[in-house]
């Protein structure tokens, strides 16, 4: 047993947690080494390796994502957080919507944020992202 | 390569376009980089887009702006050149 800010973790926790720190960490790395749409061609093969490693229920996986996203600082970003939920839970019977929006800051800044939704419900990314205006939406990552 | 005024510029279709709040934000896919454009490059934006033929950019730019023609081709040509420089448009 190990534990995660007090709170006791099984086996598959740490096994997700295991997983998703792994899949943040290679979709970071191949956002820096090539162009997105190279990414978005060669996707099929991580999504393989996401639903074979990264195996739950959607609330299990997605604490899993975000709990490791919140704590790989300078690493993993939304977009890297949207683009693992994405892969690991959609699925060509499943297509799940990832958006990137964008907002005018107070400053007048362009502040950038990505998210994944299941029809209408927001899976990772929800917080305030009523706030931006959708640039660019995707039904699945493969093209 | 720089444009003149008989250049032809393209949008990649890796760039997309949304406008908000009467202004221009402008992502770069293949980059991940994002821009914003203030209304008047907004504008030129849109122009370009629309005719493709940078000197059909610059005779509506006449018509719209109330400036010399020589300031506003050196201004068009200075504001496509950067934009080329980040990938944004490209010459034909």
């Amino acid at each position: 047993m190990r534990t995660w800010r007090g709170v006791t973790l099984g086996a598959s926790d740490v096994r997700l947690l295991i997983a998703a720190s792994f899949l943040q960490l290679v979709t970071a790395v191949a956002l820096r080494t090539m162009p997105l749409p190279i990414l978005r061609r060669k996707s099929a093969r991580l999504r393989r390796l996401a639903h074979t490693i990264l195996k739950g229920t959607d609330e299990r996986v997605i604490w899993a994502i975000e709990a490791v996203g919140r704590r790989l600082v300078g690493v993993s970003t939304c977009f890297v957080r949207a683009i693992v939920a994405e892969l690991a839970l959609g699925s060509p019977e499943r297509p799940l919507r990832l958006t990137i929006g964008v907002k005018r800051a107070p400053g007048g800044d362009l502040r950038a944020h990505a998210w994944v939704a299941d029809a209408d419900r927001i899976l990772v990314g929800g917080s305030g992202a009523d706030q931006y205006v959708p640039l660019v939406a995707w039904d699945s990552l493969l093209t | 390569m720089t444009g003149s005024l008989d250049t032809l510029v393209r949008v990649p279709k890796d760039v997309v376009f949304r406008e908000l709040d009467g202004e221009a934000v402008i992502l770069n896919l293949e980059s991940g980089m994002y821009f914003g454009l203030d209304p008047i490059g907004t504008r030129i934006w849109r122009l370009v887009e629309e005719n493709g033929s940078l000197r059909a950019v610059w005779e509506a730019m006449q018509r719209e702006f109330e400036a010399p023609g020589d300031t506003l081709r050196s201004d068009l040509l200075t504001f496509i050149n950067e934009l080329s420089a980040k990938g944004l448009v490209t010459f034909q």
